[in-house]
């Protein structure tokens, strides 16, 4: 399988992004144009595995690592908890009781299919 | 694509945002130098439960207060620009989102997207069933954390990415472009989903129901 990127758009429609691992140029072009797309403010949802079913599992990137070509996603541990984009009011004070954020886990765009999606307008 | 006679709403961090923006407001004011209202304004506006329908407070260029109600019975008008919008899709475009999309649908769900333009998908994380459709907003069932009880409607999430065509169900980008916008949204990022989608009530005639 060669990673790919859907990015949805207007006009033309969809275009794709190949992460082909034989064609190093296409995947440094490819690599450049996801992590200015992220920077944009663009949600790029990844494919990141399988449940217990069978069934794919995906996740949002919250980064891009253009030189390794890696997707970095946060908050995998645990599946109940959702991080919010919005800063805390004011800073936790003493030490955090709760638990550790879960590190974050690196998903080569070569071994994954993802979809780009833009910012939204509202409706 | 600016169309005549519709309202093109743009995401302003959207590249060509400006220049369409400018082209779109050029027209708008066209159209106003021969309005009736000339000059008048929107001061306010809400929802009567009681007389089903919206209430506008409109201020003339005196500075005179007139309320009004505008019917929200049914959604025949967000139909008719619905379909006024399509000129703004191509048929390719469409195909090669119903390719994507049918990569991402198990074969059932697709068949029913294709036999009725819906289908029905469950949260893993949250329990919550939606129904995906096309050109009308999501619609999101729970039923309330008790299996026994039957489902009930929580509400309707509208989101188009870019841009939307204002008074209609279409986005700027095809019928199933952003039906796997809302798909994949809520399968990676249910929160942000949420977060992002304008939340209808389903007795209004905007949730298309």
């Amino acid at each position: 399988m060669i990673g790919e990127v859907g990015i949805l758009n207007v006009g033309a429609g969809d275009t794709k992004l190949s992460f082909d691992p034989s064609k190093p140029g296409e995947v440094k072009k490819s690599a450049k144009i996801v992590k200015d797309m992220i920077r944009r403010g663009f949600v790029l949802l990844i494919e990141v595995g399988k449940d217990d079913k069978g069934e794919p599992l995906y996740r949002r990137a919250k980064d891009f690592d253009e030189n390794t070509a890696e997707y970095i996603i946060a908050g995998m541990a645990s599946d109940t908890e959702q991080e919010d984009d919005e800063e805390p009011a004011s800073p936790p004070r003493g030490r955090s009781k709760g638990k550790a954020k879960p590190k974050p886990v690196r998903v080569p765009a070569a071994r994954t299919s993802a979809v780009a999606v833009a910012r939204t307008s509202g409706g | 694509m600016p169309i005549d006679g519709e309202r093109l709403i743009i995401e302003p961090t959207y590249p060509w945002a400006e220049a369409l923006g400018k082209q779109i407001g050029k027209r708008d004011m066209e159209g106003e130098e021969t309005g009736e209202y000339e000059g008048w304004t929107i001061a306010n506006q809400w929802y009567s439960h009681r007389w089903r329908c919206n209430i506008l407070v409109a201020k003339s260029p005196d500075g005179r207060a007139v309320h009004g109600k505008e019917p929200a019975f049914h959604h025949i008008s967000m139909d008719l620009h619905t379909l006024g919008c399509s000129d703004a899709w191509g048929l390719e475009q469409e195909q090669r989102a119903l390719q994507l999309l049918g990569n991402l649908l198990s074969h059932r769900q697709m068949k029913h997207y294709v036999m009725t333009g819906m289908f029905l998908e469950k949260s893993k994380r949250s329990g919550v069933t939606y129904i995906f459709r096309r050109l009308k907003p999501t619609v999101a069932c729970a039923a309330g954390g008790d299996p026994n009880k039957s489902m009930h409607i929580l509400c309707c999430l509208c989101m188009h990415p870019i841009a939307y065509y204002a008074g209609s169900w279409a986005g700027a980008m095809c019928p199933t472009d952003d039906v796997i916008a809302h798909l994949q949204l809520m399968r990676a990022d249910e929160h942000m989903f949420w977060k992002r989608s304008n939340q209808h009530p389903p007795y209004r005639p905007e949730a298309g129901l």
